[in-house]
C-alpha cells in the first residue's frame, strides 16, 4: 500500500483567507480548503509536503530543513489585507533525505536552514487553513529553469522518497491556474476571471484531470500555459504529475477568481 | 499636508546607477550582514567609494531607491512607514545575505509621489504596514551608496507592467512614474539623489561555481562575449551622455540579455532627471556570477540640457 495519502491543489492568495467575506467566491474556496483540513484530519499523516509556485528559487531546488519556522509575514502586494502570522514544524529527516535524493537524481537541490528564511504567502495561506494542527511538513521550492520534463521528474523523485520513508504523507500544491491578474485597483465584490477566456481554457484544463487523463493535460499544457498565462508555466502540474505518477481523475472542490486570476482546489489523488 | 523643507523648489543632484547583487554586502563584511567572506568583488565595491563620497558632499535630504526585487502587481508603490527594521535573508542568496536593516523613511515625500503618480493616471499605492521586510534589492543598493544609513530613505517597488505587457507599455509607466517623482520632489522642496537599483546584462551561471567558497574569483567572469559587448555599448552610451540612442536600444539590449534594466529602474531614473544628456561617470563594471553590473553616477550638479 503507498504512503501517499492524498495530494490537493489549493490557492495561495491571501484573498481566501482574509476577505473571504468580500466576495461569495473566495468563501467557496476558502471553505473547500477548510474541508480538506478536516480530511487531512482523518487521514492523520505523519507529514505534509508543500509546493508552492510563490517560492522561487533560481541555483537549485530548496528544501526547507529547519526545524522549527515561525513569524509574521507581510504580502509585498496584498499587505492591505493584513499580517499573516505562521508556525511550522519540519520533518527534518525526512527533508534532509529529500534533498540527498534530489540530487542523487541528477537534479540540483539544497537544503535551508537560516533563521529567518522568508516562508512565502502561498505555504502560509495553505498551511493556516489545511494544516493548523501543525502537522510536521517540509517545502519544496519552485525551481524557475526547470522545464516541465524536469519537474515531472522531480515530483517522481519525491514520490520515490514519500514511498522509501514508510510513512504517511500528503502533498499539497500551492498554485493558481490562470494568472491574468486586473492591474487595476478593483471592487473585491466585483472580482472575476479577467478574460473570459480564460475561464474556457481553465474548465477544458480541469476537465481533462476530472478524466484522470494525463496523456491531454500533458499534451495542452503548453499551449494552456502560455495562453492562460497559467501560474509559473503550469509547472507545478508537471510535478503534482510526477507525484501521483498514475492516471488518477481530480475532484473539483471549488473554482473562482482572485484578482482576475483562475483558481480552483482540487483533490488530485 | 506635506511641508517644504526648503523655500526653493526641491532638485535632483545626482542619479546612481546602484546595481544591487548581494555579493557585494558579503564581500565588505558590515555588522549587519551575519555570513562572513574573504572578501570578493572588490572592483565593484570600490567603486561605490566614490558614489559615498559625492553623497557625503552633496548631503541630500533623502536618497530614492527603485528596485526590481519589490514587484507589484497592482501599481507602484512606495514604502510609507515612518521607521522599518528587521532580518532580510535573500531567498536566492540566503548564505550571503543576513541582513539586520533598520531605515528612516520619508513618508511625506513618499506620499507626494504616490499622489503625483495618482494624478498622472498611474495606479500607485503607500505601503504603511509596519511589519513589511524591505526587499534585499534595496537595502543593497542602499547600504553601498550609504552604510551609515543617515538619511532618509524612500523606496519604490517595480510594477510588473514590463513582464505582463510588452517593453513599450512598461517602460512608458516608468518614464510617467519619473515624472510623477520629479514633480513630487521639485513641490516637496527637498533635495534629493535616485538610485536605479540595477543590473544590466542578466544571463547567469546557473549555479555557483565553487559553493564551498563564493568569494573565488578565479570562478568569476563575463556570462558571454555578446552579453560583455552589450555592456560597454550601454555603458559607453551612458558615458557619452546619448541618453536619447540608449532609450533607443534599450528593447534590443533587454531582449539579447536578459537586462535587468526591463523592470524599469533606470528608465524610472532618466525620466525624473528628465533624460537628461549629461555625461555619466563610470566608477566601476564587474561580473557577479557572470551578469553585468555598473556603478555609474550622473551630477545633476553640474548643469546640462535635457532630451
Amino acid at each position: 500500500m503507498s504512503n501517499l495519502k492524498g495530494v490537493f491543489w489549493v490557492p495561495g492568495l491571501p484573498h481566501v483567507l482574509h476577505a473571504s467575506e468580500r466576495n461569495a467566491k473566495y468563501g467557496e474556496l476558502k471553505r473547500a480548503m477548510q474541508k480538506i483540513s478536516e480530511e487531512i484530519t482523518a487521514i492523520n499523516p505523519k507529514k505534509i509536503i508543500f509546493h508552492s509556485t510563490q517560492w522561487l528559487s533560481v541555483l537549485a531546488t530548496s528544501v526547507q530543513t529547519r526545524k522549527h519556522l515561525k513569524g509574521v509575514h507581510v504580502d509585498e502586494n496584498w499587505y492591505e489585507l493584513g499580517d499573516l502570522p505562521y508556525a511550522f514544524t519540519i520533518d527534518q529527516k525526512f527533508a534532509q533525505d529529500l534533498t540527498k535524493n534530489i540530487t542523487e537524481a541528477g537534479l540540483p537541490a539544497q537544503a535551508i536552514d537560516y533563521n529567518g528564511f522568508p516562508v512565502d504567502t502561498g505555504t502560509i495561506v495553505a498551511q493556516t487553513l489545511l494544516n493548523p494542527r501543525n502537522i510536521p511538513c517540509t517545502m519544496v521550492s519552485s525551481h524557475v529553469y526547470l522545464d516541465h520534463d524536469k519537474m515531472l521528474s522531480l515530483g517522481q523523485t519525491v514520490r520515490k522518497s514519500i514511498e522509501a520513508s514508510g510513512e504517511s504523507t500528503v502533498v499539497i500544491v500551492v498554485s493558481g491556474l490562470s494568472g491574468h491578474y486586473f492591474t487595476q485597483t478593483i471592487d473585491l465584490r466585483e472580482d472575476r476571471i479577467r478574460e473570459p477566456a480564460d475561464d474556457e481554457r481553465n474548465h477544458k484544463m480541469l476537465g481533462y484531470l476530472v478524466e484522470g487523463n494525463y496523456a491531454k493535460v500533458r499534451a495542452h499544457m503548453g499551449d494552456y500555459a502560455r495562453d492562460a498565462r497559467a501560474d509559473m508555466g503550469f509547472k507545478a502540474m508537471s510535478w503534482a504529475d510526477g507525484v501521483i505518477n498514475t492516471n488518477h481523475p481530480a475532484e473539483v472542490r471549488a473554482y473562482g477568481p482572485i484578482y482576475g486570476t483562475g483558481n480552483a482546489v482540487l483533490r488530485l489523488f | 499636508m506635506p511641508q517644504n523643507k526648503h523655500t526653493e523648489p526641491g532638485r535632483i543632484l545626482a542619479g546612481f546607477l546602484a546595481p544591487h547583487p548581494p555579493h557585494l554586502v558579503y564581500g565588505e563584511n558590515p555588522p549587519q550582514n551575519e555570513p562572513r567572506s574573504r572578501g570578493g568583488w572588490e572592483g565593484l565595491r570600490w567603486a561605490y567609494d566614490a558614489c559615498r563620497e559625492k553623497i557625503r558632499a552633496l548631503k541630500p535630504d533623502c536618497i530614492l531607491v527603485h528596485s526590481p526585487h519589490w514587484q507589484t502587481v497592482v501599481g507602484h508603490h512606495a514604502l510609507c512607514v515612518p521607521e522599518l527594521a528587521g532580518l532580510s535573508v535573500d531567498p536566492i542568496f540566503p548564505h550571503l545575505f543576513r541582513y539586520q536593516f533598520k531605515m528612516k523613511v520619508d513618508c511625506d515625500l513618499a506620499s507626494s509621489i504616490v499622489d503625483e503618480a495618482n494624478a498622472l493616471g498611474l495606479v500607485a499605492k503607500k505601503m504603511t504596514n509596519p511589519n513589511f521586510r524591505v526587499d534585499y534589492g534595496t537595502i543593497v543598493s542602499l547600504h553601498m551608496l550609504n552604510p551609515d544609513w543617515d538619511i532618509p530613505v524612500v523606496g519604490l517597488s517595480a510594477n510588473n507592467c514590463p513582464y505582463f505587457y510588452d517593453d513599450k507599455i512598461g517602460q512608458d509607466e516608468m518614464t510617467k512614474l519619473g515624472k510623477a517623482t520629479q514633480k513630487a520632489i521639485a513641490k516637496l522642496g527637498r533635495r534629493v539623489v535616485l538610485a536605479a537599483s540595477n543590473t544590466l546584462s542578466h544571463l547567469h551561471f546557473p549555479a555557483e561555481p565553487n559553493p564551498a567558497l563564493p568569494e573565488d574569483m578565479t570562478r568569476e567572469h563575463v556570462w558571454s562575449q555578446a552579453q560583455y559587448e552589450w555592456d560597454v555599448r550601454v555603458i559607453n552610451l551612458m558615458r557619452e551622455g546619448r541618453t536619447k540612442e540608449l532609450m533607443a536600444i534599450l528593447p534590443q539590449f533587454m531582449a539579447e540579455s536578459f537586462a535587468e534594466v526591463k523592470a524599469g529602474s533606470l528608465t524610472w531614473m532618466l525620466s525624473a532627471m528628465d533624460f537628461t544628456n549629461i555625461p555619466a561617470k563610470l566608477h566601476g563594471y564587474g561580473t557577479v556570477i557572470g551578469t553585468g553590473n555598473a556603478v555609474m553616477e550622473w551630477d545633476l550638479t553640474k548643469g546640462g540640457a535635457h532630451v
